[in-house]
């Protein structure tokens, strides 16, 4: 049986062998694996780039204290970034789940349709959901804008849904089950983490709290900006956009309020973005 | 004759189900004009195509265009030549132009002509020279990029283009027309060469593709019924999802699949949804309608990997029908009147109130309606039941999955309803309570469910507005005008008499909507009823705006628009005629005050015959018009047009003898009275 780790390493491997870099996951809690500045910030501008890393994701309005065998709000996203996007990525896309034992020759693939939109990041894209057998196992997307602005070398992003995709390999009905080796399962690691970050996010986390780190952020993130720490701010923007998925989790943010929430962070992810556009602008590389 | 096939294959990335279908129409009609303009003639023009090709194929085409010969007109002789006769700067250019010499010029009727050949051109240049700006030309909802300059729904990845044998040869952005199309992403090579327009459908079917739509989605259409056939049951019919399965795959394969039969005791709609909304497969019901716990789905491969799918498929529709279980188990352990009161905890409108507080709304809404349309004690009974319990839903947990469960909201209301023991005539109108929520809808079966919708969106619609909520025809993200749309559609559906404005405007007050908030809504919406009728029934605007001024009981508005439109379109002069009159009628009459009695002594003759024929017109025309008997009124009203046309020719008005004149106005005003029984005809544009 192929084990979690197994369908990382190969599919990390296999996009190292097409090019990219394989990085690691960014060290700050993000919602998607699109949050990681290797996606966010290094799709902008035009310099080739080209990275495969895997993404912890927390969404602390998807925990049930590790009770529902499909939903966790910590889980594993595979990300590909590749910049500018390859004429046969499908192809190469499709190349790699060969990789870890699907036999897409011998299966109901499907791309279908699904356009993307994270109203905090100011970023949309056109794309698919690819189905295996009727489950989603994987999001693609072609971005056409990043933090409000408009891209013209347009990079693909390919977020893997590793848990879904390793109960597939493995056939199994819950999170829970999935054999990350040979000896240990997913729940070994996860189930009590999963329990007690549930309690957390919904009974615990105290709000006041983190509506004034919200606030002492977004300043901070200002600053930063202002100082030309561009990776610092954006660092700060992160972890306000964590602050407002947990305040959401908790209820204590109204339907109004919400807005405004969402376009505070997009603002200062808006800023982080010109700031590389105009840095990319002026630079030899990606970096 | 000189005739060949033309193929052109657009392939893509899969496009989603809206833009294969619109690609097709559009690439039908591009090229259908294209020959028709260019001269080059053909028999016929086809497109179909799959998520991942558009194709178009017109058969016998000319290989070069029809040379047309006109005769052209240049500049007047005058100009053209000057007194010696000698060519001008006017001829000189025109000549210029045409690459003509003066002696290929004739003179005709104080003008010079040319003849001229036009066309002849080659078949293949033009359309190297065309192709790419006719695909350019092609628009659609939503596009993207993809590193080309191109845009386009998903990225184009090669292109065919054959006319004949010969392939065409142009450029679309960094694609460079070819004969080598792709087969089956799975089940086929990469490099299929196409030898001519004729062997393409052909060509695909050995690669694994059904490249026409029509025939992929009567394919997947048959072989459902024959799979559902061999379970017992059969498929219930669902337009909209075999459209969409249809361009979800390029070989039509069809597999069924089974679920455990415990789930049968869910709510028959949830386990649907479960099954059509983000799976798209396609229920099995047994003749009589039951479920049958089988589904059959489509798939994008042969059907001899039917186990290795399967299996897959049942596990994700499981995961679902067990959510499904959990939500329904832990619902029914509130009791229904404890459901009510958690309303108070769900917002309905920020600042407004909660949805406990528009039940209250919707309590007084339903009532007011019911009132306006004189119905029984009984049904304003039920309708006060069913206002109290038609939220239910909204705390469930089955509702709150955010998926596709929420999307049953208002049905999840009548199932519970029912399980916790509701009257069925009760459940029945509260699963209809927001029927239509969207274009196309199926509308309220009973009375008071029709009655319960309207009331729910009025009240909807003035919570909003009172929230300072204003809609507009170009912004309107809540979404107002489907919910006038929706209200007018039971209106005319369900032949709904009742002053709607009066009736808006009591709800409108009950919630202390302020005033000038109130006209703009009432206002709008009086505008969406002229789109309205113009979108279902090509009424005009002008025509509904005419009617809405006397009558503001909008079936009625309905009925006579009708009949007005049916009257114009008989006679189109006649009814010009009276607009124009009637505008100068108003144009003099808005600048007096009081008029005085008509004095029929100081008449002439056409005035005493208009007013002797209004007279004579006058009691039938009240009689039709409470009969409701439009044509007819119509058809007798006409009978005024020669003699008003008369007085207008013969009679000045604007006398400046004050009495005489008063008296013309008065006369005026009476005619003027008999159009408004119908509308106010003056608002008709000519």
């Amino acid at each position: 049986m192929l084990t979690f780790e197994r369908i990382i390493l190969r599919l990390k491997e296999y996009w190292s062998k097409n090019g990219c870099v394989i990085t690691q996951p960014y060290n700050s809690e993000v919602g998607a694996a699109t949050f990681n500045p290797s996606t966010f910030l290094r799709s902008l501008g035009s310099h080739p780039w080209n990275v495969v890393y895997v993404e912890p994701t927390r969404r602390p309005k998807d925990g049930r204290y590790a009770e529902n065998p499909n939903r966790v709000q910590q889980y594993h996203q595979l990300q590909v970034v590749m910049k500018p996007a390859p004429p046969d990525i499908q192809h190469l896309y499709l190349k790699s789940l060969k990789g870890i034992g699907i036999q897409v020759e011998e299966h109901d693939v499907r791309f279908v349709e699904d356009d993307w939109e994270s109203p905090t990041l100011g970023a949309s894209g056109l794309g698919w959901e690819v189905w295996m057998d009727g489950l989603e196992i994987t999001q693609f997307t072609y971005f056409q804008q990043l933090g409000g602005i408009p891209l013209t070398i347009i990079p693909v992003e390919i977020t893997y849904g590793l848990e879904r995709i390793a109960m597939y390999v493995q056939q199994k009905n819950s999170i829970f089950d999935i054999q990350w080796n040979e000896h240990v399962k997913w729940g070994d690691i996860y189930k009590r983490f999963e329990y007690e970050f549930s309690v957390y996010n919904f009974e615990k986390a105290d709000t006041d709290f983190y509506f004034e780190l919200f606030d002492f952020y977004e300043k901070e993130a200002k600053n930063m900006f202002d100082s030309d720490l561009l990776f610092v701010g954006y660092d700060f923007v992160i972890k306000m956009s964590h602050i407002f998925n947990l305040l959401d989790a908790r209820g204590a943010i109204s339907v109004r309020e919400r807005t405004k929430y969402i376009q505070r962070v997009r603002k200062m992810a808006r800023t982080a973005a010109t700031i590389f556009k105009e840095r990319d602008e002026q630079s030899q590389s990606a970096y | 004759m000189n005739r060949v096939s033309l193929l052109i294959e657009i392939g893509t990335e899969e496009l989603p189900h809206w833009a294969v279908v619109s690609a097709i129409r559009q690439m039908e009609k591009i090229f259908t004009s294209f020959f028709k303009e260019n001269h080059i003639d053909f028999e016929s023009v086809r497109a179909s195509g799959t998520p991942r090709r558009i194709y178009v194929k017109a058969q016998g085409v000319a290989l070069s265009q029809d040379a047309v010969i006109r005769k052209i007109k240049g500049p007047p002789l005058k100009i053209a030549f000057n007194e010696e006769g000698q060519p001008q700067k006017a001829l000189l250019g025109f000549l210029k132009q045409r690459k003509l010499s003066v002696e290929e010029i004739e003179k005709q009727d104080g003008y010079v002509y040319a003849t001229v050949k036009e066309g002849g051109g080659k078949t293949a240049e033009i359309l190297n020279k065309s192709i790419p700006d006719l695909i350019r030309k092609m628009n659609f909802k939503k596009t993207m990029r993809w590193g080309d300059e191109l845009l386009f729904p998903r990225p184009i990845r090669w292109i065919v283009a054959l006319l004949g044998d010969t392939t065409l040869n142009f450029r679309i952005g960094s694609l460079k027309s070819c004969n080598i199309s792709k087969g089956n992403r799975f089940m086929a090579s990469n490099s299929i060469p196409i030898d001519s327009p004729s062997a393409y459908e052909s060509i695909m079917r050995k690669n694994k593709i059904e490249p026409d739509r029509e025939k992929r989605k009567s394919i997947i259409i048959d072989k459902m019924n024959k799979e559902a056939e061999k379970l017992g049951g059969k498929i219930e019919n669902d337009r909209e999802l075999t459209e969409e399965v249809t361009d979800l795959l390029e070989y039509p394969g069809v597999v069924f699949g089974e679920y455990n039969k415990k789930y049968l005791k869910l709510p028959d709609i949830v386990v649907k949804a479960a099954m059509k909304q983000h799976q798209r497969y396609f229920p099995v019901v047994s003749k009589n309608g039951d479920l049958m716990p089988f589904f059959i789905s489509t798939i994008n491969n042969l059907e001899e990997f039917r186990d290795m799918i399967v299996p897959g498929m049942q596990r994700v529709l499981t995961s679902r029908l067990e959510d499904a279980k959990f939500y329904l188990e832990e619902d029914l352990k509130v009791p229904i009147d404890t459901r009510v009161e958690m309303l108070k905890d769900t917002i309905w409108i920020e600042n407004i109130g909660t949805v406990r507080d528009k039940i209250e709304f919707l309590k007084f809404a339903s009532r007011t309606i019911a009132d306006a349309l004189h119905l029984s004690g009984k049904s304003t009974e039920k309708l006060d039941m069913a206002s109290h319990y038609c939220k239910i839903d909204l705390s469930t947990q089955m509702i709150r999955d955010g998926k596709e469960f929420t999307r049953l909201e208002s049905q999840i209301a009548e199932k519970y309803a029912l399980l916790y023991g509701i009257d069925r005539e009760i459940a029945s109108i509260i699963g209809e309570h927001l029927m239509p929520q969207r274009r196309g809808d199926k509308i309220p079966k009973t009375i008071e469910g029709a009655v319960l919708s309207i009331a729910n969106k009025m009240v909807d619609i003035a919570g909003l507005v009172k929230s300072g909520y204003k809609p507009s025809p170009s912004k309107d993200p809540m979404g107002i005008r489907q919910m006038i749309y929706g209200i007018f559609e039971i209106i005319t559906a369900k032949e709904f008499h009742f002053n709607f404005f009066e009736t808006a405007e009591k709800i409108l007050q009950k919630l202390d909507v302020k005033k000038d908030k109130a006209e703009y809504i009432t206002w709008y919406a009086a505008e969406r009823f002229e789109n309205f009728l113009e979108e279902k029934e090509g009424i005009r605007y002008d025509i509904v705006d005419a009617i809405i001024r006397v009558s503001y009981d909008l079936f009625d508005v309905y009925k006579r628009a009708l009949a007005l439109k049916k009257a114009m379109e008989n006679n189109p002069e006649v009814f010009e005629g009276v607009a124009i009159a009637l505008k100068r009628v108003n144009n003099i009459i808005t600048q007096t005050d009081v008029l005085p009695r008509v004095n029929t002594e100081l008449f002439n003759d056409y005035e005493k015959q208009l007013y002797n024929k209004t007279e004579q017109l006058k009691p039938f025309l009240i009689e039709k018009i409470q009969n409701k008997a439009y044509d007819d009124f119509l058809g007798l009203i006409v009978e005024l047009r020669p003699y008003i046309a008369d007085f207008f020719d013969n009679v000045f008005v604007m006398v400046d003898d004050e009495t005489i004149k008063n008296n013309r106005l008065a006369l005026l005003y009476q005619v003027r009275e008999l159009f408004r029984l119908y509308g106010d005809f003056s608002r008709i544009v000519v």
